[in-house]
């Protein structure tokens, strides 16, 4: 049973194997089989998810991977997002013309990558897994080819990737070196020995991996790739990346920082602390003065990762079940806002800067409500999920004594309004006359009737369960 | 029998569900059919009333208490809240009136708002505010209570400002809400007192606890004294009485719901429902016992200053509710409820009967105008109307020979079994007896004045000349009421006590025969004296008031109600206002305005200055990211050093 933890890494794997297989013996035309493939796949790995929800904590493979709760919530996270991100690419791809089949076996390969991450309980594993889910990400961040924009994002997600992998690695050797173990929870029983010696191959090692992951993570001072990923990126592929990416860089930062670096807090929380406040100020700051869509969301995928990295110095009773509620809400928010996102790609092009926005919930209301809410969401307004994951971060790091975080977590919340709402004016009340976007397909509609409903429900049943009980 | 208790509830369901089907049904059926559905629901609910009533007759007395639970809802533990029910005598008994007068009030509103625009949303208003009285009613806690109480409130304010295109009304409307409001927050404070001492909102713990001495009589005095803050405000009590005349400006159906049946019967209900806490606290008692004679003396008397018919009306529901509240403060809660039942059925028979006047007044001007302004309500433009509308002036007559207290009307055995449970006592309480006997001395002459100046002579204007007598749909109610107004003090008539007994089984009401003969003469006297003065042989032509001329400065007081508002206008209105436009002018706009907008103007510069570092190269991102990495392990080999 040592493969256990592997299980839904395992089935999206080796899905998009067959889906490769399948693809390559497909008749040209539309590929819809193959997102209704990879719909399958993923509903197969949340399944199996689901059944090992219920079994105890798991340790296999030379306890390389573990499975417990925290990686139950992080895996159900990156199936919902991709799930949700599959059901809204398929009218973009065609409308885009670039409808390939390879695509879904990629973002398939990428989850697998991401659950991977969430089970890591070795350093190796989370280097592996990391490069395993980046790489899927650097093909599809140029899907859109041959358009300049998105060839762009691709090389330079892909330059910078490589980048920062070398400092994963470079950290890697340099904790190794120290101790000799790669093992999490053997690096953490090593740092708690009563006389551990010289350590300054571990920390100088500690902060190599920080950077690496604080990349991934889209940290300020490592973010600077983000908006022009994410804008040149073809759409659905950015929500991906804002969600399910972003879901894995964190379990990467819990994995590492919790279980192996966590005994020794103290020298950590400094420089994290730093950096959550830098990203949550520059993040918000800076998404005031974006005119498109996806570069503000991207802004705004900034600035969350500076409220998961506040939380991460949280009370660790409360931080844990937070940042799990923080990342399922935020990215259910992101991904319904990205859903509609892609309703303003048409044969003609796309258009994502706000003007073209502008009376589009007049022409769809029900757009222009669901956009609402998930703004809401991410702003934190009750009784969205959104309101209630800042409400449990902001707590556990006001336990801990963070107080200064939390007081410019609550101003930038404030100065985030401003932004998010922005959508909402431009859709609702820029222009008096209805514009007209088509008829969103099933798939989208689904996806963001789901995002809807999870981003209302999860509030409620929040209030109703005093918590949920995580 | 004991099944049907479980399904009370629906009591309060059935005007909700009047509002739901009058609401979704907006465009598929014709207007008036909204008066109709809205009729039928609360009749529904009259009849579950009388059923649950029935089922609760059928126990035995010490069993005749039920709590429904529905829904259990924990807002932070340990405070939770319940939604319940409180089946007993006193809850069935006032939902009962509520629900009898309520129904019969939705009927005559459908002749008197006939043709109106928006009458389907008058009667989804109508139908709420039975609800929400409902639910004050049957509630099993303190917080439902308070949610039944508020929702009165603002139903009051959407009711009385129901005609809000004339600023006047729309004024009153607010003005209702904000003075309650005022009452309320001492109600709110009271309510957080309650639960801080007791540690739960449910009726049931509580009044055990008090029973049991679990609380200390300061305490419990600070807590009554909170809560009756609250009953000044709904009960329209010194000092908080003055949004009650105004609240005349709404649709007159509406002015005998609020006076009869819905709204400003909750705080004596409270009082009563709340009485072994009140037991606790004697000064609290005191308070309220005095409070409640002075504003029966205090509104009595402006009563006999006012023009406008419906004003008269009001000032002596003011002044009948001092009486419930006397009563109910010096711990006769039967009697109390006694009066409260008593007087739902005269004052709205009263009210409708002035509306009835209203009507036919308007529709005569209608086809008879007159070159001098018009004001249906001014009593100085009618006269002789008894010819012209004799069935409005017998049920009229025989409301306000109920309300002036003559045997054997309704008046007569409620008023006279609160003066005989009052009159019992000494000290403050005799003092009190005292303002409520030279009340209703003031009731009679009030009573007898109105009556002349509307029905007696001859009439004074055209209208009034050309005035009809009103349709059945109006009538019948009328007569409805007056029929209750002569035959519900029976009920509880000595000898009989059938409401004593069903209230508080082993006390017999309270009847004293030179008490009773007393009161007569007192009536008596006052109908006397009003008569011999407002008599059209004694009344010369041209005069306005005959009482003018003999009190002089003080019948201008009276008629401007001896100046309160105007005294609330500048100890609170104006200053409050001032200050409010200072925050507007200064505060807001400089302050807070100002701070927003360079927050903005600053985040913005800084922003835009972090913006350049994204110049799109990507040895520039590598570059940024060297230096965190750098800037990192500097810190850790310093950290370490």
């Amino acid at each position: 049973m040592a493969w256990l933890p592997l299980l839904p890494t395992l089935i999206l794997t080796a899905g998009a194997l067959l889906l490769l297989l399948a693809e390559a013996f497909r008749r040209p035309g539309s590929a819809a089989g193959m997102a209704w493939g990879a719909l399958w796949i993923t509903a197969l790995g949340t399944g199996a998810t689901g059944v090992l929800a219920t079994w105890g904590p798991l340790e296999g493979i030379y306890r390389m991977v573990l499975w417990d709760r925290g990686a139950f919530w992080l895996s159900l996270t990156i199936l919902v997002g991709t799930g949700i991100a599959i059901l809204f690419s398929q009218r973009y791809l065609a409308d885009r013309g670039i409808e390939r089949g390879e695509y879904y076996a990629f973002l398939l390969l990428a989850a697998g990558g991401m659950l991977l991450m969430a089970v890591a309980a070795d350093l190796l594993v989370v280097f592996l897994a990391l490069e395993w889910l980046s790489f899927p990400l650097y093909i599809l961040a140029g899907f859109a080819r041959p358009q300049p924009e998105s060839e762009e994002a691709a090389l330079k997600y892909f330059l910078l990737g490589a980048f920062a992998s070398a400092f994963l690695v470079f950290g890697i050797a340099l904790i190794f070196a120290g101790t000799g173990l790669t093992n999490l929870s053997d690096l953490a029983a090593w740092l708690r020995r009563p006389d551990p010696g010289a350590q300054s191959l571990v920390w100088i090692g500690g902060a190599l991996l920080l950077v690496a992951l604080g990349f991934k993570a889209a940290a300020v001072p490592f973010h600077l790739w983000t908006p022009d990923v994410y804008e040149g990126a073809p759409t659905p592929i950015t929500g991906f990346m804002a969600a399910a990416t972003k879901t894995a860089a964190v379990a990467a930062l819990i994995r590492v920082f919790w279980t192996g670096l966590g005994p020794a807090m103290d020298l950590w929380a400094g420089p994290v602390a730093l950096m959550a406040a830098a990203t949550m100020l520059v993040g918000n700051g800076v998404a005031l003065l974006q005119s498109s869509f996806k570069r503000m969301m991207a802004y705004s995928s900034i600035a969350h990762a500076g409220y998961l990295l506040m939380g991460l110095l949280g009370e660790p009773s409360l931080a844990l079940p937070g940042v799990m509620f923080y990342l399922l809400a935020y990215s259910i928010a992101t991904l319904g806002a990205f859903a509609v996102a892609v309703r303003m790609a048409g044969p003609n092009g796309e258009d994502q800067s706000f003007g073209a926005y502008a009376g589009v919930a007049r022409g769809s209301p029900g757009m222009g409500a669901a956009m609402a809410l998930f703004m809401l969401s991410l702003i934190g307004v009750p009784p969205t999920a959104g309101f209630f994951a800042k409400l449990m971060l902001f707590a556990a790091a006001w336990q801990a004594g963070w107080i200064a975080l939390v007081l410019i977590g609550v101003i930038t919340t404030v100065i985030s309004a401003y932004f998010y709402l922005r959508v909402v004016v431009a859709m609702w009340m820029d222009r008096p006359e209805p514009r007209h976007l088509p008829r969103p397909d099933p798939g989208a509609r689904l996806s963001m009737a789901l995002s809807a409903f999870a981003t209302l429900f999860l509030g409620v049943l929040w209030l109703m369960l005093g918590g949920l009980s995580l | 029998m004991d099944a049907l208790l479980e399904w009370s509830w629906l009591i309060i369901a059935f005007p909700l569900l009047g509002l739901l089907i009058n609401l979704i049904s907006t465009g598929y059926t014709r207007e008036r059919m909204a008066g109709i559905v809205a009729s039928m629901a609360a009749a529904a609910s009259f009849g579950m009333a009388l059923m649950v009533f029935a089922a609760l007759l059928s126990r035995p007395p010490e069993a005749r208490l039920v709590e429904v639970t529905l829904y259990q809802w924990a807002i932070v533990p340990p405070l939770t809240a319940e939604v319940g029910l409180r089946i007993d005598p006193l809850s069935i008994a006032m939902a009962l009136i509520v629900t009898l007068v309520g129904t019969l009030i939705h009927v005559y509103s459908i002749g008197y708002m006939a043709g109106d625009p928006h009458i389907r949303r008058f009667f989804m208003f109508l139908n709420l505010f039975l609800a929400s009285m409902l639910l004050l009613v049957l509630a099993d806690n303190f917080l439902i209570l308070f949610v039944g109480w508020e929702l009165v409130g603002l139903c009051s304010y959407l009711l009385i400002g129901f005609w809000f295109e004339t600023p006047y009304n729309a004024w009153a409307g607010r003005k209702a809400f904000i003075v309650n409001r005022i009452g309320d927050f001492g109600f709110t404070l009271g309510l957080l007192l309650l639960f801080w001492t007791f540690g739960t909102f449910r009726y049931g713990p509580i009044f055990e606890a008090a029973e049991h001495g679990a609380v200390e009589a300061g305490v419990a005095t600070l807590i009554t004294l909170l809560l009756f803050a609250g009953v000044t405000g709904k009960s329209a009590q010194i000092p908080l009485y003055v949004w009650l005349p105004d609240a005349m400006a709404g649709p007159t159906p509406v002015s005998a719901l609020i006076h009869a049946a819905t709204m400003v019967t909750a705080g004596v209900y409270l009082i009563a429902r709340a009485h072994p806490l009140f037991e606790l606290a004697p000064l609290t008692q005191g308070v309220i016992t005095l409070v409640g004679a002075a504003t029966a003396l205090w509104a009595a008397l402006i009563a006999i200053g006012q023009f406008d018919l419906k004003r008269v009306l009001a000032f002596s529901t003011i002044s009948q509710l001092g009486y419930m509240v006397a009563a109910a403060g010096a711990g006769a809660v039967g009697a109390a409820i006694f009066h409260l039942g008593t007087h739902a059925f005269f004052k709205a028979l009263l009210f409708l009967g002035a509306g009835s006047v209203i009507h036919a007044l308007e529709h005569a001007h209608r086809h008879h105008p007159d070159a001098s302004p018009f004001d249906p309500n001014d009593m100085r433009r009618m006269g002789g109307l008894a010819r012209r509308m004799p069935i409005t002036f017998w049920t009229f007559g025989i409301g306000a020979a109920a309300l002036a207290g003559l045997p054997p009307l309704a008046g007569f055995w409620s008023k006279d079994e609160i003066l005989a449970a009052l009159g019992k006592a000494g000290g403050w309480t005799a003092l009190a007896y005292g303002l409520l006997v030279a009340a209703a001395f003031l009731t009679a002459f009030y009573m007898t004045r109105q009556v002349a100046m509307i029905f007696a002579g001859a009439p004074r204007s055209a209208a009034a000349g050309h005035a009809h007598e009103s349709p059945a749909v109006m009538t019948v109610p009328l007569m409805i009421f007056a029929f209750f107004s002569v035959g519900v003090g029976w009920i509880n008539a000595p000898g009989l006590g059938a409401l004593s007994a069903w209230l508080e089984p082993g006390y017999p009401p309270v009847f004293h025969p030179e008490q009773a003969l007393l009161a007569t003469l007192v009536a008596l006297a006052g109908i006397g004296t009003a008569w011999a003065i407002y008599r059209p042989q004694a009344w010369p032509e041209g005069v306005e008031d005959p009482l003018r001329p003999a009190l002089r400065g003080f019948f201008t007081a009276l008629t401007r109600k001896l100046y309160v508002d105007e005294l609330y206008d500048v100890l609170f209105v104006r200053p409050f206002e001032r200050a409010a436009r200072a925050v507007a002018d200064v505060v807001e706009p400089y302050g807070i305005d100002g701070a927003v907008h360079a927050v903005a103007r600053l985040v913005g510069s800084l922003a835009s200055g972090v913006r350049r570092w994204s110049s799109g190269y990507v040895r520039q991102y590598g570059l940024s990211v060297l230096i965190g990495a750098v800037l990192l392990v500097f810190y850790i080999l310093w950290m370490l050093r």
